[in-house]
């Protein structure tokens, strides 16, 4: 201290050296007035030496001095005013002099302060990170115009959304034309292309609008122009709009594409504009460039116009609710349902607002998500609380010198909360960093589990999140021990604060932070063990076909081979020079890829049908050894063979699901049925039923029938499988040699092993990355309390030590000083377990929709989590209590 | 423009910084101290002078303490800060520019100042 001023206004003193207390209103009133009153004394004095009696002289002063009222007054505003930035200065230097304490105190603890900031940065990552996702599928801006009028409008069957819920051509027309709540009907559908412009062909997903959907959703293109109505209702126009990914992909962002053609599946396109590059296709995420669909051939053709394959899209008008479109949507229904019944007999569609559409069933698993990361959270402010509770016990000395120092409660805490802000800090740093890996890495499974396209990034609404998160977390955790440690009378300078043991309010908090700490990591870990033995089951589930040890792709025509004869010669070129490859064991070819399907009406000869709409099964084209190469069981008759040719009577095989629902006593074989609505069709034999085939792991199998690839072609392309002796892997390179071989332009879309098809299908994908998610949580969570738990038994084991001592000098077995000191671990993890379980199965119960052939009460998780908790408590608690077992008395009475 | 008033205002916190510069000194000393100077001429009124010199202070210009005046009274005792001195050198050329026309404003004896 340099010196200590003397005066009363210590306002242009350096701040370091000020120690002048500040003054009170009513203080700088009582100077104020002082100063006046000596100042009219004076002059009076002055005055009385001329001969005034002391009365006039006091008068006639006042009266010179003039407006002492308003001087007053004015004296005080700024006195007041000078005393506030004073306030203010010594605020901040105190905030200041608060963060340096702070830092030191944290540089004076490595270990703890390392463990504090990574248990935050994982905390804040962690919840950072599934934010993003959250709010890139549930809250970003969707890039349409006016959201909340903007609906989706699936179709149902029998009350049941089954996607991709397409309508028919004349549903669309009906919705158009015969509903009043909406000021315009969209219609999209979608489909494959094959791009070859500027690099190698790719196959690209496409949209094809109709008429008015972009004023529908309320989007243009950035670049270029949007359809024009000649182009949206003209006879199929080739122009095309790019989505910004493939623009920026394929031709680099290039704005002079506008008015080039380039070429979709043979034919040449005229790109006439390019979409924003937040722009997705809803309920399509996939499509990257858009044509205009012109509906008016599929409407006249019988065959066509009530096929479902539009995805409808509505904007309600002004005034008009969600509930008023549904009434309308399923009046407009019943008169289709009424008119053609053998279509739409319990058919319908639902209103969506688009939010909702957009998000799907994605919404549910990000929930349990954000859950699980809030709860990361809770663990973390529970586990830094007591960290920093008992770094505060430990500092009672430092703190009853304060006291003893003048410092005031208030200043204390406010220590306290700096501390906890400076952890905030950096914690966020970390914890951002933490969030931004966090993020890279949840994109590989993202791909297949969250609907496609969905990006998220570290964007300015994450950021904020973030940073709130660490805020909050900040300030939790340090309230605690900021109102916990500085009870003033609990701080009383002693000469000796190390033998002081804490007050058992502070010990039962700690055990409590714990014990709260293990609940939570106990509902964490349920979760993780309710998703894995989901998963197990899923992985399980005998699909009807073997995975190991085959190969699938997908080949596209792209406008080629469309002769019959053409696409024959094409399989049969294919299949020969995939079987002289080294290793293959068959080959075989179906038009629909594994885990889609196509679906069609079929009619039984001979038999009245039950509804008014005729039975439906699943279908696909199958080569002659399909069923081979896919391990699919033929169980009576016979499959495919070269007698089923194009002129030969037209066969077809059925799953054993179908036969046992329409004959469920007689044989099926020998039965001719007719695919479609339309009565041209040829019948067609069966000949041969096989086992069913699962479409994805959690759904049950439906009935299917498999026409001969000779006897049935389809425009597109097929999906072709190769079984392998060894390891599938190892053909991928001679399966695309072979491909290129019988035709170079074709590219091999999807080639990979059946087993990883398995895990991409969404069933299992999905769940996958819910499982890893939580379980990193869970065992983030497990971590975080062990480290917790170890803290509590090692500071009260050290408390006890004079008394552990004590025990073992009067002969106690250490056996019984070891257990004594595993007593605290023993309390937190019944205590935690006791809270955690109730807790944990009435959550697990909410997610049962997202469990598959596990009840939310699986014995076998609960066992295992229980356990798992035990021996982490049992662990981290025995390491000091071994120490305590160990004391040597002798030694310890003689430090004493 | 500076109102008139303030141009008063501003007047008497020069002459406060310039008679401060002197020695350091309490409110009634610097009015009489004025008076004097000035035989008479320039003289400032006491409410005036009060207000300037708590505005000085709320500016980091002067400060003050208590000490006791030549009759032994308790009075305010205010001195230049380094601020006020480096602020007086700044003003001073446009102090002496304006010398002339303060010394006949100040002769008006204004209650509004």
């Amino acid at each position: 201290m340099r010196r200590l001023w003397r005066g009363c206004s210590p306002y242009e003193m350096p701040m370091r050296d000020r120690i002048i207390p500040t003054r009170t209103r009513a203080r700088i009133t009582s100077d104020n007035r002082a100063e006046l009153e000596s100042w009219i004394e004076e002059r009076a004095a002055a005055l009385a030496t001329s001969g005034l009696t002391p009365e006039e002289a006091h008068q006639r002063a006042r009266t010179e001095f003039g407006d002492i009222e308003g001087a007053s007054r004015y004296a005080q505003q700024q006195d007041v005013a000078a005393e506030r930035r004073v306030r203010a200065l010594l605020w901040t230097s105190e905030l200041i002099s608060d963060a340096r304490i702070a830092f030191r105190t944290l540089a004076r603890t490595p270990t703890v302060t390392t463990v504090v900031l990574l248990t935050f940065a994982l905390g804040i990552g962690a919840a950072t990170a599934v934010f993003s996702v959250v709010h890139a599928l549930l809250l970003r801006a969707l890039p349409y115009g006016d959201t909340e009028r903007l609906v989706h409008l699936p179709s149902v069957d029998k009350g049941v959304i089954v996607p991709p819920a397409r309508h028919s051509a004349s549903a669309f027309v009906a919705f158009r034309e015969r509903t009043r709540a909406f000021s315009g009907i969209a219609g999209m559908d979608g489909g494959n292309w094959i791009l070859s412009d500027n690099g190698d062909p790719e196959q690209v997903a496409g949209a094809g609008f109709t008429p008015n959907t972009f004023d529908v959703l309320r989007a243009r293109p950035s670049l270029g122009r949007a359809f024009t109505a000649e182009e949206e209702s003209g006879p199929a126009s080739q122009v095309v709009i790019l989505l910004h990914d493939l623009w920026r992909r394929r031709f680099g962002g290039d704005s002079t594409i506008i008015g080039r053609t380039i070429e979709l599946s043979g034919v040449r396109h005229r790109v006439i504009g390019v979409m924003a590059p937040a722009f997705r296709v809803p309920t399509n995420e996939s499509a990257e460039f858009i044509v205009p669909r012109e509906i008016r051939g599929i409407l006249r053709n019988p065959n066509t116009q009530h096929v479902g394959f539009l995805r409808v899209f509505g904007r309600l008008k002004a005034g008009s609710s969600v509930q008023a479109a549904q009434r309308d949507v399923d009046q407009t229904m019943r008169t289709l349902q009424e008119e053609f019944p053998q279509f739409y007999a319990g058919i319908g569609a639902r209103v969506v607002p688009i939010r909702t559409a957009v998000a799907g069933d994605a919404r549910l698993r990000l929930l349990v998500l954000m859950g699980a990361a809030a709860f990361v959270l809770l663990i973390v402010c529970a586990n830094v609380s007591g960290i920093l509770l008992s770094r505060a016990l430990a500092r009672r000395h430092e703190l009853a010198v304060r006291v003893a120092l003048g410092a005031g409660r208030r200043r204390l805490v406010r220590q306290f909360l700096t501390e906890g802000a400076v952890l905030a800090v950096l914690g966020l740093a970390l914890g951002l960093a933490v969030a931004q890996g966090a993020i890279i890495a949840l994109r590989v499974p993202a791909s297949t589990a969250l609907p496609v396209g969905t990006s998220f990034a570290l964007e300015p609404t994450v950021l904020l999140f973030g940073t709130a998160a660490a805020v909050v977390t900040a300030l939790l955790s340090s309230l605690v021990p900021a109102f916990g440690a500085t009870r003033l009378p609990g701080i009383a300078l002693r000469r000796d604060t190390s033998k002081m043991s804490p007050s058992r309010a502070s010990r039962q908090l700690r055990l409590a932070l714990v014990a709260g700490q293990l609940a939570i990591s106990v509902v964490l870990l349920v979760g993780a063990g309710l998703f894995l033995r989901t998963l197990q089951r899923l992985s399980a589930v005998d699909l009807g076909y073997r995975t190991e040890q085959a190969l699938t792709f997908r080949v596209q025509f792209a406008g080629k081979y469309r002769e019959d004869a053409q696409q024959d010669a094409f399989w049969s070129a294919l299949y020969a020079q995939l079987r002289e490859i080294p290793g293959v064991v068959a080959v075989g070819g179906g038009n629909v890829p594994l885990g889609q399907h196509s679906v069609t009406p079929f009619v039984i000869e001979n038999r009245e049908q039950d509804g008014p709409r005729p039975p439906e099964a699943r279908y696909s084209a199958a080569s002659d050894d399909y069923f081979t190469a896919l391990g699919i069981p033929l169980l009576r008759g016979r499959t495919f063979n070269a007698s089923d040719h194009a002129g030969a009577p037209v066969v077809a095989i059925v799953s054993a699901g179908l036969a046992k629902q329409f004959w469920p006593a007689g044989d099926p074989i020998g039965t001719r049925i007719r695919l479609g609505p339309n009565e041209r069709v040829q019948w067609a034999t069966i000949v041969g039923i096989v086992g069913d085939v699962h479409l994805g792991s959690a759904e049950a199998p439906r009935p299917t029938i498999y026409t001969s690839q000779r006897q049935d072609h389809w425009p597109g392309g097929g999906a072709v499988i190769v079984r392998a002796q060894g390891d599938p892997r190892s053909l991928l390179a001679g399966v695309r040699q072979a491909l290129k071989r019988v035709d170079p332009t074709l590219p091999s879309i999807g080639l990979r092993s059946l087993d990883e098809f398995r895990r991409s299908t969404p069933a299992i994908a999905e769940r996958r990355m819910l499982l890893q998610l939580v379980l990193v949580f869970a065992l983030v969570a497990l971590a975080v309390s062990a480290i917790g738990v170890y803290g509590v038994s090692s500071y009260s084991t050290q408390a006890r030590w004079r008394e552990f001592g004590i025990r073992l000098a009067l002969g106690a077995p250490r056996r019984r000083v070891l257990l004594l000191a595993l007593q605290d671990g023993a309390q937190v993890a019944v205590l935690g377990a006791l809270v955690g379980l109730p807790f944990a199965l009435m959550l697990s119960a909410r997610i049962r929709d997202l469990l598959y052939a596990v009840t939310p009460f699986d014995a076998l998780t609960l066992v295992s989590v229980l356990a798992t908790m035990l021996v982490v408590v049992f662990v981290a608690s025995l390491v000091p209590a071994r120490r305590a077992a160990r004391i040597d008395p002798v030694g310890m009475m003689r430090t004493e | 423009m500076a109102t008139s008033s303030e141009r008063l205002q501003g007047t008497v916190d020069v002459l406060i910084l310039k008679t401060l510069a002197w020695k350091a000194m309490h409110g009634y000393a610097i009015a009489q101290f004025l008076a004097d100077r000035s035989a008479g001429e320039l003289a400032v009124e006491g409410a005036a002078l009060y207000q300037g010199l708590h505005r000085l202070e709320r500016k980091g210009l002067i400060r003050s303490r208590w000490g006791t005046s030549e009759t032994n009274r308790r009075v305010r005792i205010y001195s230049l800060t380094p601020q006020g001195r480096t602020q007086l050198t700044a003003e001073s050329d446009g102090w002496k520019r304006y010398a002339a026309a303060v010394a006949r404003v100040l002769a008006v004896r204004d209650a509004n100042a």
